[in-house]
């Protein structure tokens, strides 16, 4: 499928501007955190998905102070409301659930798998990549065809499988295993390249001749040489994977009801588009905005921490 | 050289292939167990004796890695087992819905082919305009827009709102022909083709144009372009000619690389356009826990991946000299 990566030059700094700005003697990590802070979209797209983490968060408090719902409480006499109805701002559902708590709920859905899976995939990925790069041989051997093998089953039919393999055990973190165990294969590739370019360099010989041992090696000059790559991953991933996760949950193999998921808000939306099509709006405009927000605020950091684009 | 590197890749494609079958096997033995499609359990007449039988017919009181060889000694023949529901041949039900799957998928990339490739080099051309802008933020809001729900949106604008506003819908949402018109109507097919194809083509669209007008950047600033100006020769033909050639031949290899997706691409769209194809058709197996269909699908489709993966790098090694056999 689309990665992230081909996204380009959403608020790319200007090159003659930042060229001037470099001041002498600083790290690379205040010299990459200073150009992100100074790239405004992409410092508003970072709040933007700050904002809805807060709300993911706090979404008990909201239902209990502020909309005064539970995300499962039903109310057949009120269901259908339009939005601006008393009592329900964004009107409810089919069943009189409180559209407006269950878009917060949500929110817990769609940010936590995001995170946890990015947190997991990230974590494989990279053992696995600085693993097969350091010691190449027939360690990188198995590992890449152990990739080879998880990429080479298209990833949706995969999630359909284990969506209803586990029917009754999916919830949070086992979702976030699962697309997981598919993403750290793109991970894992990624950070065997850049190792396979760092294993040549001087300080690796260097370090190796005074005695350096291989886990000392991988976790004093390896680690944070492709860190810069992770970070990037890391932020660019975080849109697709929530992209991915509401398809699961609307074809409803993922997160199922009464728990309220962007996705499977949108499920049953055919049958009741005709009388109520703000119900298929609003879950859309959600997940629409906070990706929108995730990935440019992913190619800001790109622009800000990938060393070849400078 | 290159018998031996096409050797290797297709003994890499092999061990992938093996793999990918212990996978779907593996999680049909763990969950599938020894049910027989086709027999309906809980008729009182069935003996356990009859059960013990037809099990031992199939193989099922075999232990795993016996059942696996069968297995795998099928999918060589393109058998891909049988469903749970209906007892049919996989394999029946994947070509009888195969050509409308294709269909939804090449009409996809033909129209993310011919609208990218455009909008991509308009962007190049006038880069940093207020049109390279608009195309640019519109490719980004491309990347971020779920596809299931644009496909709803469009089905709600093009769909539900002229029907109750006009009292006909603009374009068919549903199916891929009218089936009370009896026959083959290329028409009718094509104006049932027009909104999946384009929600399809969107994700392509976003892609392919940004890459476009890199690409094409880049080329308008090699020497060679600057020599064919130099000439005097035309811009039109410096642009049309020499840039653009250059500049759509790694997009090539892009568009290359969304063939494996020909089978399974599409599924989310062909659920919410109730489009007949392969994509839907295992949805549908999967929401009535018809396991035994959904693995054979799966098999199927990843065999596709790995069958075209291999292609693509004997190809690419046929035809690209500079590839390093290693």
């Amino acid at each position: 499928m689309i990665g992230p990566s081909a996204v380009t030059e959403a608020g790319r700094i200007d090159p003659v501007q930042a060229a001037e700005s470099v001041h002498a003697g600083q790290s690379y990590w205040s010299e990459s955190w200073r150009r992100l802070r100074e790239n405004r979209v992409a410092m508003f797209a970072g709040a933007v998905v700050l904002l809805m983490a807060v709300v993911a968060v706090t979404a008990p408090l909201l239902s209990h102070f502020v909309t005064h719902h539970t995300f499962s409480a039903q109310d057949l006499d009120n269901n259908f409301a339009g939005p601006g109805t008393p009592g329900h701002w964004l009107g409810t559902d089919e069943l009189g659930r409180d559209t407006l708590t269950r878009l917060a709920y949500g929110a817990q859905v769609s940010l936590g798998v995001a995170f946890l899976t990015v947190l997991l995939s990230l974590t494989l990925g990279t053992s696995a990549g600085l693993i097969a790069g350091h010691f190449g041989g027939p360690i990188d051997e198995v590992l890449m065809r152990v990739v080879d093998i998880i990429l080479a089953v298209p990833r949706i039919f995969l999630f359909i499988l284990v969506g209803i393999l586990f029917f009754h055990n999916i919830n949070v973190l086992t979702l976030s295993l699962v697309i997981a165990g598919v993403g750290w294969g793109g991970t894992a590739r990624l950070v065997r390249g850049e190792v396979l370019s760092l294993r040549t360099r001087d300080f690796m010989l260097a370090s190796r001749s005074i005695g350096g041992t291989n886990f000392r090696l991988i976790r004093v000059h390896l680690l944070p040489n492709v860190l810069p790559v992770l970070i990037v991953a890391a932020s660019l991933g975080v849109g697709t994977i929530m992209l991915a996760e509401a398809a699961i949950d609307y074809l409803g193999f993922g997160i199922h009801p009464p728990t309220a998921s962007w996705g499977n808000m949108l499920t049953n939306a055919q049958t009741y588009f005709v009388h109520s099509p703000w119900l298929v709006f609003l879950p859309g405009v959600c997940i629409f905005a906070t990706v929108l927000a995730a990935n440019v605020f992913g190619n800001g950091v790109r622009d800000a921490f990938d060393p070849r684009l400078k | 050289m290159l018998g031996r590197y096409v050797a290797r890749r297709a003994l890499v494609a092999v061990v992938v292939l093996l793999g990918v079958t212990v996978i779907t096997f593996g999680l049909m033995h763990s969950t599938g167990g020894d049910y027989v499609p086709g027999v309906n359990y809980d008729n009182p007449h069935l003996r356990t004796e009859t059960i013990t039988a037809i099990r031992h017919e199939y193989g099922l009181d075999q232990p795993w890695w016996v059942q696996y060889g069968l297995w795998l000694w099928n999918v060589l023949h393109l058998d891909f087992g049988r469903s749970m529901i209906d007892g049919a041949p996989v394999t029946d039900h994947i070509v009888q819905r195969l050509p409308n799957t294709l269909e939804l998928t090449v009409a996809a990339i033909l129209f993310g082919v011919a609208l990218s490739i455009p909008a991509g080099v308009v962007s190049a051309l006038r880069r940093g305009e207020r049109l390279d802008h608009s195309l640019t933020t519109m490719s980004v809001a491309g990347f971020a827009v779920p596809e299931f729900w644009l496909g709803l949106m469009v089905i709600l604008l093009f769909g539900v709102i002229p029907a109750q506003r006009l009292g006909v819908p603009l374009l068919p949402t549903s199916g891929a022909y009218d089936p009370l018109a009896g026959g083959f109507d290329p028409l009718d097919r094509l104006t049932h083709l027009v909104l999946p194809a384009v929600v399809l083509g969107f994700a392509y669209l976003s892609v392919w144009s940004r890459f476009t007008r890199s690409s094409m950047l880049e080329v308008l600033s090699q020497d060679y372009v600057r020599t064919a100006r130099a000439k005097g020769m035309g811009e039109r033909r410096v642009v049309y000619v020499h840039a653009l050639r250059n500049a759509i031949t790694p997009l090539v290899t892009l568009v290359g690389l969304e063939l494996p997706g020909l089978v399974s691409g599409g599924l989310v769209v062909e659920v919410v356009f109730g489009w007949p194809g392969i994509g839907r058709f295992a949805y549908e197996r999967a929401i009535a826990f018809d396991y035994t269909t959904v693995m054979g699908i799966t098999t199927f489709a990843a065999v596709l991946v790995v069958a075209g993966n291999l292609l693509a790098d004997v190809l690419y090694a046929v035809l690209d000299p500079r590839v390093s056999y290693s």
